[in-house]
C-alpha cells in the first residue's frame, strides 16, 4: 500500500433494503445510494444528515456490517466488500465503532476491563497480557485503577463512552466509525470525550469517519465533510471551505437551523418547511426539490449530477457552479 | 411586579427513605411571570423534569414532596388541590408536552378522536364544534393537507408532526402557561427550527408563557427571556437571558458556555468542564460543583453557598458572599 493512498476508499456503495416483495414488485429502501468518498491517513472525515438519511447504515455498511447491494469497499488497498465473514475476521482489528449509546454499547454483565480486553481475547492474546494492554489504554483515556473492576451501571455516562472509545482502539486499528459519539452525553462532558478522541488520534494515527447531525461537533472534529440527503451524498469539501461557503440549498438550510449559543443573534426563521419523504417513494428528479427553495422546473425532471468543482469540492445540484453563492447570513462574517 | 402567573417555592422532590433518602429536587423556587419565556437548563439528572411534573402533579408515586414545597398558580397551591380541580387545570390552564410526542399520542386512536377529546375536556362545545376547532388548530401549527391528517393514527405520521399535533392541543386549548419538556431535542435541525418559531408564534399571538425546559445552550439563546440553571437539584443561577450569556456569574454556567461549540467558529481546542456530575445524595453541607471549580476554596467544601444576588441576577456561589 501506498502512503499516499487512503485508507478507506468507498465506490458506487449502494445499500438497499426489502428489495422485492410479492414478485418482485414492491419498491426497495434506498438507504444508501451510489456513494462514493475517501478516508485519508489520520484524517477525520465528517458525515452529516438528519435521521433517516442513511448516514449509520453507510457508517455499518463501510464496515461490512451490512452487506452491500451494489459496490465496492477499498480499506487497505483490499477490496472487502465480498469477504466471507472469515476472511472479514483479519480485518475487523483495524476496523472499529463507536457507538452513540455507551449505555447499550456496554455489556452490563463484564466489568469494564473485561469488554476491554475482550477484543483482544477474541485476536487470540493471552490472559495476562491482554489485562495488561486493556489497563493501559483504561489509563489513557482517563480511566485509573479504581474503574477497572465496575460495572457499566457504576460509571456515569462519561466514563462509560471512555471506555466504549478505550474498546475501539485497543487492538490499534487504522479506521474508527463514530456514529454521533458524543449525542446521548451531557453537554459539559461532550468537550471531555471530543478532545479524547483528538488526542488519540494524535498518538495513534487514526483515521476517524465521523457520523453526526451536530454540525459544530463536526467543524470542531472534521478535516472534510460529507452532507447526507436521502442516500445520496449532496455536498463534499473540506470542512472549512464547507462552513465559509456551502453550495448545496440543503447544507445552507442545515446551516442557517443549526442554534447558535449567542444571544445578540437574531433567531432564525425556519430555512425549510416540511420533512424529507420517504426514501422508499422518491421523487424522480432532485431528491431534496420538494422542500428546496430555490427549487427550477427542471430540478424536478432530472437528478442533478455530481459536479466536481476545484479544491476537492463536489456538489450535487443543478444551480451550483462554485462561483455564484454566498454563505448564509447568520454564519457569514463571523469569525 | 405584578404577581406570578405560576410561583414555585422551596420545591423539593426525594425517592427512598429513613438513611438512603435521595433529594432529586431541593429547595428549588422560581417564578414564570405572563407571557414569558423562562429556560430550565441543566444536565440528565439535574432535577429539571421532575420540577416541570410536580406542577401538575405528574410525579411517580415513589417521589415524595417536601413539605415546605408550594406550587402557586392562579392564587390557589396546585400540590395542595383535590384532584377534580387540578383536572380542570390541567384541561384548560397548564399544557404540558415532552420530548418524545410519541408517548403522549394513544396509538390506537386517530388524531381528529384525540385533538377534539382534548378540546372538550376544557371547554363545554359540541363534538361538530370541536372538530371544527381541531381542524383549524392543526392548520395553523403548519401541517399539510390537516384534513386528511386528522383521520390518521399517530405511528402514520413523523416526529416532527406528532410534537405539532401536540402543540396544536394546547392552541386549542390557550392554555396561560406551556410546560414543554426538550420538546426539539429528538427532532432533527430543521425541523426543530420549525417548532421553535411555531412556540414563539404561540406566546405573541396567544400570549402564552412558557417553562421551556432544555439542554441546549443554542435553543436557550434563541427562546428564553429569563433563564434559571440547575444542578444536581439546585437552582445555581438565574437570571435576565441577556445577563446570563453575557455574564455568567456561576463557575458551572460560565463552563457551561465556554465548553458548547458554536457552529460559527473554528476551534483548536475545546474548554471542558472537568470531572463529571455528583451522583445524587452526596452531603448537603458543601457546594455541589466544588469538585469541579476552578475557584473552589476551603470554604466552598464545608458550607452549602446561599443563593447570592448579584447585578439583579442570583448565583449560588460564595464568590459572591462577604464571606470569600
Amino acid at each position: 500500500m501506498k502512503a499516499d493512498e487512503p485508507i478507506l476508499e468507498v465506490k458506487k456503495l449502494k445499500i438497499y433494503f426489502g428489495r422485492g416483495g410479492f414478485g418482485g414488485r414492491r419498491p426497495a429502501l434506498r438507504a444508501v445510494d451510489d456513494v462514493s468518498l475517501r478516508v485519508g491517513h489520520t484524517e477525520t472525515v465528517g458525515l452529516v444528515g438528519e435521521s433517516g438519511c442513511g448516514k449509520t447504515t453507510l457508517g455499518r455498511g463501510i464496515l461490512c456490517l451490512i452487506p452491500p447491494t451494489a459496490g465496492s469497499i477499498i480499506f487497505g488497498g483490499e477490496e472487502i466488500s465480498g469477504f466471507s465473514q472469515r476472511r472479514l475476521r483479519s480485518v475487523r482489528p483495524k476496523m472499529q465503532m463507536v457507538f452513540q449509546d455507551p449505555a447499550t454499547a456496554l455489556n452490563p454483565r463484564m466489568r469494564i476491563i473485561e469488554s476491554v480486553r475482550a477484543p483482544l481475547k477474541a485476536n487470540g492474546w493471552g490472559r495476562t497480557r491482554a489485562e495488561q494492554a486493556a489497563a493501559e489504554i483504561l489509563e489513557t483515556v482517563g480511566l485509573g485503577a479504581e474503574h477497572y473492576y465496575r460495572y457499566p451501571h457504576e460509571m456515569s455516562g462519561g466514563q462509560r463512552q471512555r471506555a466504549v472509545v478505550a474498546r475501539a482502539v485497543v487492538l490499534n486499528p487504522q479506521l474508527v466509525v463514530c456514529d454521533e459519539p458524543v449525542s446521548a452525553l451531557d453537554v459539559s462532558i461532550r468537550a471531555q470525550i471530543l478532545n479524547l478522541m483528538k488526542d488519540l488520534q494524535k498518538a495513534r494515527g487514526l483515521s476517524y469517519l465521523f457520523i453526526s447531525h451536530d454540525l459544530s461537533v463536526v467543524r470542531y472534529m472534521c478535516d472534510r465533510v460529507l452532507v447526507m440527503y436521502l442516500g445520496r451524498i449532496v455536498e463534499a469539501a473540506a470542512a472549512e471551505e464547507l462552513f465559509a461557503q456551502p453550495l448545496h440549498p440543503y447544507t445552507r438550510a442545515l446551516l442557517a437551523a443549526a442554534p447558535i449559543p449567542d444571544i445578540d443573534l437574531p433567531a432564525p426563521t425556519p430555512p425549510l418547511s416540511g420533512e424529507a419523504p420517504s426514501p422508499i417513494h422518491l421523487p424522480p428528479g432532485c431528491r431534496f426539490a420538494a422542500r428546496c427553495p430555490e427549487v427550477r422546473p427542471e430540478c424536478r425532471l432530472r437528478e442533478p449530477e455530481e459536479k466536481i468543482l476545484p479544491k476537492g469540492r463536489m456538489v450535487r445540484c443543478v444551480q451550483a457552479d462554485g462561483s455564484i453563492c454566498a454563505g448564509p447570513a447568520r454564519l457569514g462574517g463571523i469569525k | 411586579m405584578a404577581e406570578a402567573l405560576l410561583q414555585i417555592s422551596d420545591l423539593s422532590i426525594s425517592f427512598g427513605g429513613g438513611a438512603g433518602e435521595l433529594r432529586a429536587v431541593d429547595r428549588v423556587s422560581l417564578a414564570v411571570h405572563r407571557s414569558e419565556v423562562l429556560c430550565l437548563v441543566g444536565e440528565s439528572g439535574c432535577g429539571k423534569t421532575l420540577t416541570a411534573l410536580a406542577i401538575l402533579r405528574l410525579l411517580p408515586p415513589e417521589a415524595r414532596l417536601g413539605a415546605e414545597s408550594e406550587v402557586r398558580f392562579g392564587g390557589r397551591d396546585l400540590l395542595r388541590l383535590p384532584e377534580r380541580e387540578l383536572d380542570k387545570v390541567r384541561a384548560s390552564d397548564i399544557a404540558i408536552i415532552f420530548q418524545d410526542p410519541a408517548s403522549s399520542l394513544n396509538p390506537t386512536q386517530t388524531i381528529s378522536r384525540q385533538l377534539t377529546d382534548a378540546i372538550r375536556q376544557g371547554q363545554k362545545i359540541s363534538r361538530r364544534k370541536a372538530q371544527a376547532a381541531a381542524l383549524a388548530a392543526l392548520s395553523e401549527v403548519g401541517i399539510p393537507s390537516p384534513e386528511l391528517r386528522l383521520k390518521e393514527y399517530p405511528h402514520q405520521l413523523s416526529g416532527g408532526m406528532k410534537q405539532r399535533i401536540m402543540i396544536a392541543m394546547t392552541l386549542a386549548k390557550q392554555p396561560s402557561l406551556l410546560i414543554a419538556d426538550e420538546p426539539t431535542t429528538s427532532l432533527d435541525v430543521t425541523v426543530q427550527a420549525q417548532i421553535l418559531h411555531l412556540l414563539h408564534r404561540l406566546r405573541r399571538e396567544q400570549g402564552t408563557a412558557i417553562l421551556f425546559i432544555t439542554h441546549d445552550m443554542g435553543v436557550v439563546a434563541q427562546m428564553a427571556d429569563r433563564v434559571l440553571v440547575m444542578y444536581a437539584g439546585q437552582v445555581v443561577e438565574h437570571g435576565g437571558a441577556r445577563g446570563v450569556f453575557h455574564r455568567p456569574a456561576h463557575p458551572y454556567t460560565q463552563g457551561l458556555l465556554r465548553s458548547v461549540p458554536r457552529p460559527d467558529r473554528k476551534y483548536e481546542r475545546l474548554n471542558v468542564i472537568e470531572g463529571s456530575v455528583p451522583l445524587p445524595g452526596q452531603p448537603a453541607s458543601m457546594c455541589r460543583f466544588a469538585e469541579r471549580c476552578g475557584f473552589c476554596r476551603p470554604l466552598c467544601r464545608s458550607a452549602a453557598p446561599p443563593l447570592t444576588e448579584r447585578d439583579g441576577a442570583f448565583a449560588r456561589c460564595f464568590r459572591y458572599t462577604e464571606e470569600w
